[in-house]
């Protein structure tokens, strides 16, 4: 075995999508190498170009648009680029294997999982009969699948998301790949299962020596992951290193820029470095450097000339003309932190929303899924409390009960200490819809593609605070400002706006109610890294300014260490862990968080540090298990944790777990 | 007797011009009001910027004035046919039954008439018939047409101009087409949404009554409907109108289903907006394309299925002319040799004439009402 052996060496590629007459590169000129076992790390916004660079290696794009402008991709000596389609596919599946991002779609819903493989297996080797059938269990149990020969004849709406993408990984191996391409494969997963494939991925490379393309736009992951990292920005590879050195010294200014707009606990108490405007679109022209228009650093000649990919330090590659200077570091505004108050405004006690599962026609539901279920919570005013947990735990849930989009089925949510908006009926709700808002996930779906932009943020306005029509246009003006859209945006359709920009209108949406308290439904979680930034930002802004509090709902514990005051952490419909930021994630108590946060790849500490591997994936919420309802997955668990609830106990200050154990 | 008496008030020409005159208005003021506001307006300089659709416009309303102009009545003074002279009674002229005013225009096409078939611009008769000759024998020939190169359509077994008939059956088609939809849209939208929207028992009861309506064989419904109510325009119109929202209504339900859940009505929701203004405000709109294409496609259908009504003895009767009696009509005379084609192909050529651009200008109208297919 030949660990420097290269298997695939790619030269200048350029690709383009044809657009009328006119081809529009997506890719301009992409050149790296993969060796035996090593891991390439393709990173990059959307829009950079990074996963057409990986479906134009298989040739998986659209032949009808898609065309091929330039360079080569030498897999063996074979450039792939050229092959005809009967060599393609020899290759496809079987020396050259990917992964896709959602496992969901990936998979076909009508086999089973084991006929899937064996679909593959059979393509490609020699196997038939019982061997296919045996080589199959083989592989689901290789990807660490539990109880693989039973496993082996479900179906995939049986298996969990996390199960699913191990099943795409087993056909991904069927036969032996010497390369993976694995596009964004863990994006659509919980932390602590994300940390289950990436281990999986390596034992594969340490094992097989399989090498890995893995696109993703997940820094802190490439950071742990990746031997070499290649940074895409508008169809350019800017810098190319090995990780290591990449993450200590980044050259680029889009690297360095990028890294800053990455929330932490070190970011704490700064402005994030937000790339002001967007990546550029395929279709613009620009002669020069396509970063030079957002580049902080950048000089009239920049515009001029595509700077070429230079080996600025030992095996560290990198595109700027300016990288004499690039070492002085691009400066970040530093905002001071201010005291919060400790009245509480929202104190959700004991809330329980239940969701009745119908079978049949006529059934009456038997069973409910515990989606919330006896969850305490105070939020005080002015303050940013984190409800962080995996999917399924429920928290969602819990934000739209807070705005009554769901109806709790018992507790309370008090508002100012006395109004209970639990349970009033709608017509005695209307006063208190104004105190609290919510931003949503989706920029694509929150705003009615069918209203203008001006008449979505004023529609709750004139439904609970109307304002005469002279102030009512002023009063628009001003909010558009404040989240810093243009003033004509009003009259704009939402179509109009990217992502960021629509995460902006929604803010305005729900600050034109003036409410007292805003939800914020992982709504920074589908935007771009840069972007992401802009929008923390900008709610921090809006708190210093307004005294908003927000309930911050999220999964990502970077972004809950950069904005959150407090952090809830949630299990199963509980609160499992509640506590002061900084306490919290420095002396985490309850064994789910701090598997929690060992599986969520960071931004610091040592990117190799041990990793606390949650085993299995969170239980059905129809059936919460007895007890605590983490100790079928929990490393201390004792005899007493499966039958006694345990009560929350007071650590110090402000921390409270739930935990027989702390 | 007084239901008869209503019943001959509504067939007079003045009530039906009254009715004519009434739906124009309306429709004037609809449109009016459409205009003044922004997005329709939008909306509408997107239609006219595109001139393909612009020119299916057109077709469409050289229909849609045919149809008014055939819906209009008129009434001349009666003659006296010994005489020839305007009958008046005391002093006053005496009007007759009355026609259509485009049965008017036409007059002139329909006094062209021949004994049997003859072909599209033909100068003699279709079929031969035995006439004595001068040498005294039979002869078997195709006898010449008492208005030769005339009929651009051709006649039909009766000698009467196919072409007349082609435009005699705009009308019906038309009402067919607009009166069905008219009556099953509001229908479908009003159970759709609400089924879909509220959910519940609401939606329990909308989805029961759909799948009762929907499990009883269209055919037979409108049968036994038209059993009941009597042959005839109208009814018709009623009974398929009847017999074919569910599927637009289920298809309704569905696409609400999903909006309900879309995180602009949760928005709308939590800022307090109440649900019949949800209702119209955001999923009104965004089913609208729904409704459009359905509206379109379901026009060419029920032409369709009022030929097969026809077919089965159930249609508009024999005293309308319609597309589906031409192609019924056709289909003994497809089976004669030589074949007989032209009454086929007017009626399918007017069917298409109508349907195709209707499909066209419908494409355009959904592109038009949505914001992100525009071009400006």
């Amino acid at each position: 075995m030949n660990e420097n052996e290269t298997i695939l060496e790619v030269q200048g590629l350029q690709v383009g999508f044809r657009k009328g007459n006119a081809v529009d590169l997506a890719v301009r000129g992409t050149g790296f190498t993969i060796h035996r076992g090593e891991m390439l790390a393709l990173v990059g916004e959307s829009g950079s170009g990074k996963s057409v660079t990986a479906m134009s290696l298989l040739g998986l794009l659209p032949r009808a648009t898609a065309v091929i402008a330039g360079g080569q991709a030498r897999f063996h000596g074979q450039d792939l680029l050229r092959m005809d389609d009967s060599a393609l596919n020899a290759v496809r599946g079987s020396r050259i294997s990917m992964i896709f991002q959602e496992p969901m779609t990936a998979l076909n819903p009508v086999l089973t999982i084991s006929r899937q493989i064996e679909e593959v297996l059979e393509r490609h080797t020699g196997l038939r009969g019982d061997a296919v059938r045996r080589r199959a269990v083989e592989l689901l149990s290789e990807v660490g699948i539990p109880e693989p020969a039973a496993r082996a004849k479900e179906y995939p709406h049986q298996l969990s998301g996390g199960m699913r993408q191990r099943v795409m990984i087993a056909i991904a191996l069927a036969c032996g790949p010497e390369l993976l391409i694995a596009d964004e494969p863990t994006t659509a997963l919980d932390v602590t299962v994300q940390a289950q494939i990436m281990e999986l991925m390596a034992k594969l490379r340490r094992e097989r020596g399989t090498a890995v393309l893995l696109i993703t736009h997940n820094l802190a992951l490439v950071r742990e992951q990746a031997d070499t990292v290649a940074v895409m920005y508008a169809g350019r590879i800017v810098e190319l290193a090995p990780a290591s050195q990449l993450f200590t010294q980044p050259l680029h200014p889009y690297t360095r820029l990028l890294m800053q707009s990455i929330p932490s606990t070190e970011q704490r108490g700064r402005r994030l470095a937000a790339i002001a405007g967007q990546v550029p679109a395929p279709s613009e022209k620009l002669p020069g450097c396509r970063f030079a228009p957002r580049c902080p650093l950048a000089s009239p000649e920049c515009t001029q000339n595509v700077p070429e990919l230079a080996e600025k330090a030992p095996r560290h590659w990198v595109a700027c003309i300016r990288k004499e200077e690039l070492a002085s570091a691009v400066s970040q505004e530093s905002v001071p932190e201010e005291a919060k108050s400790d009245m509480p405004l929202l104190e959700v006690r004991r809330l329980q929303v239940l969701f009745p599962v119908r079978r049949g026609i006529f059934a009456r539901a038997r069973e409910f899924v515990h989606a919330v279920d006896g969850l305490d919570l105070t939020l005080r005013s002015g303050e940013t409390l984190a409800l962080d947990g995996e999917s399924v735990c429920g928290k969602t849930t819990v934000g739209k009960a807070l705005i009554r989009l769901v109806q709790p089925t018992g507790g309370q949510i008090l508002l100012d200490g006395q109004h209970d908006i639990a349970s009033l009926p709608p017509h005695a709700l209307r006063p208190f819809r104004r105190r609290i808002q919510m931003i949503f996930q989706d920029p694509f779906s929150s705003l009615d593609p069918r209203l203008m932009v001006g008449e979505s943020i004023c529609e709750g306005m004139d439904e609970l605070a109307p304002k005469p029509p002279a102030e009512r246009e002023g009063f628009l003006r001003e909010l558009l400002e404040k989240v810093g859209l243009p003033e004509d945006a009003a009259t704009r359709y939402p179509h109009q706006f990217s992502g960021g920009q629509r995460q902006r209108i929604g803010l305005a949406r729900a600050l034109a109610v003036q409410p007292s308290i805003i939800v914020c439904d992982e709504c920074t979680s589908a935007l771009d890294e840069s972007v992401q930034a802009q929008i923390l930002n900008l709610l921090k802004d809006i708190q210093r300014e307004l005294g908003i509090a927000y309930l911050f709902i999220t999964h990502d514990l970077s972004v809950v260490a950069f904005l959150a005051d407090r952090i809830a952490v949630m299990y199963l419909g509980q609160i499992v862990e509640e506590g002061p930021t900084a306490q919290l994630l420095a002396h985490p108590a309850h064994p789910y968080t701090r598997a929690l946060l060992a599986a969520a790849p960071r931004m610091d500490g040592d990117p190799k540090s041990a990793k606390i591997h949650l085993a299995g994936e969170v239980p059905s919420p129809i059936h919460p298990p007895s007890g605590c309802r983490f100790h079928p997955r929990c490393p201390h668990a004792t005899p007493e944790c499966a039958t006694v609830a345990p009560p929350a106990c007071l650590l110090s200050d402000g921390h409270t777990v739930r935990c027989h154990h702390a | 007797m007084t239901t008869q008496t209503l019943g001959h008030i509504f067939r007079s020409w003045p009530c039906q011009n009254a009715i004519v005159a009434l739906l124009l208005v309306f429709t004037a003021a609809f449109l009016w009001k459409l205009s003044r506001r922004e997005y329709w307006r939008l909306a509408a300089r997107e239609l006219r910027s595109r001139k393909g659709a612009m020119v299916c416009a057109a077709i469409l309303c050289l229909y849609a004035s045919i149809a008014v102009l055939d819906s209009v009545g008129w009434r001349s003074p009666a003659i006296d046919p010994t005489t020839g002279n305007i009958i008046r009674v005391n002093g006053h002229v005496v009007l007759d039954e009355g026609r259509s005013v485009l049965d008017r225009l036409l007059q002139p096409l329909a006094n062209r008439r021949e004994k049997t078939y003859s072909a599209p611009l033909g100068t003699v008769q279709f079929t031969k018939s035995t006439v004595k000759g001068r040498d005294g024998r039979m002869h078997r020939v195709n006898e010449p047409l008492a208005f030769p190169r005339s009929h651009l359509l051709g006649t039909d077994m009766i000698g009467q101009d196919v072409l007349l008939q082609a435009l005699k059956s705009i009308r019906t088609g038309l009402i067919i087409g607009l009166l069905t939809t008219l009556l099953a849209v509001p229908f479908a939208l009003l159970f759709g949404l609400c089924g879909g929207y509220y959910g519940g028992w609401v939606d329990d009861v909308v989805q029961y009554f759909c799948t009762v309506l929907s499990s009883i064989p269209n055919v037979l419904l409108i049968a036994a409907l038209m059993v009941v109510w009597g042959q005839g325009l109208p009814q018709l119109c009623v009974a398929m109108g009847i017999a074919s929202w569910t599927g637009l209504c289920r298809l309704l339900r569905g696409e609400t289903m999903r909006l309900r859940e879309a995180d602009f009505v949760s928005a709308a929701t939590a800022q307090g907006v109440p649900g019949w203004k949800i209702l119209l405000r955001h999923i009104l709109p965004n089913v609208l394309h729904i409704v459009l294409i359905n509206l379109v496609l379901r026009f060419s259908s029920e032409v369709l299925a009022e030929a097969a009504l026809t077919y089965l003895g159930m249609g508009v009767g024999a005293g309308t002319m319609s597309w589906g009696t031409m192609i019924n009509d056709a289909r003994t005379e497809l089976t004669r040799n030589p074949v007989i084609w032209w009454k086929l192909c007017a009626a399918f050529t007017f069917m298409l004439g109508l349907v195709l651009p209707a499909n066209i200008f419908g494409d355009a109208v959904r592109d038009a009402l949505d914001p992100r297919m525009r071009t400006q």
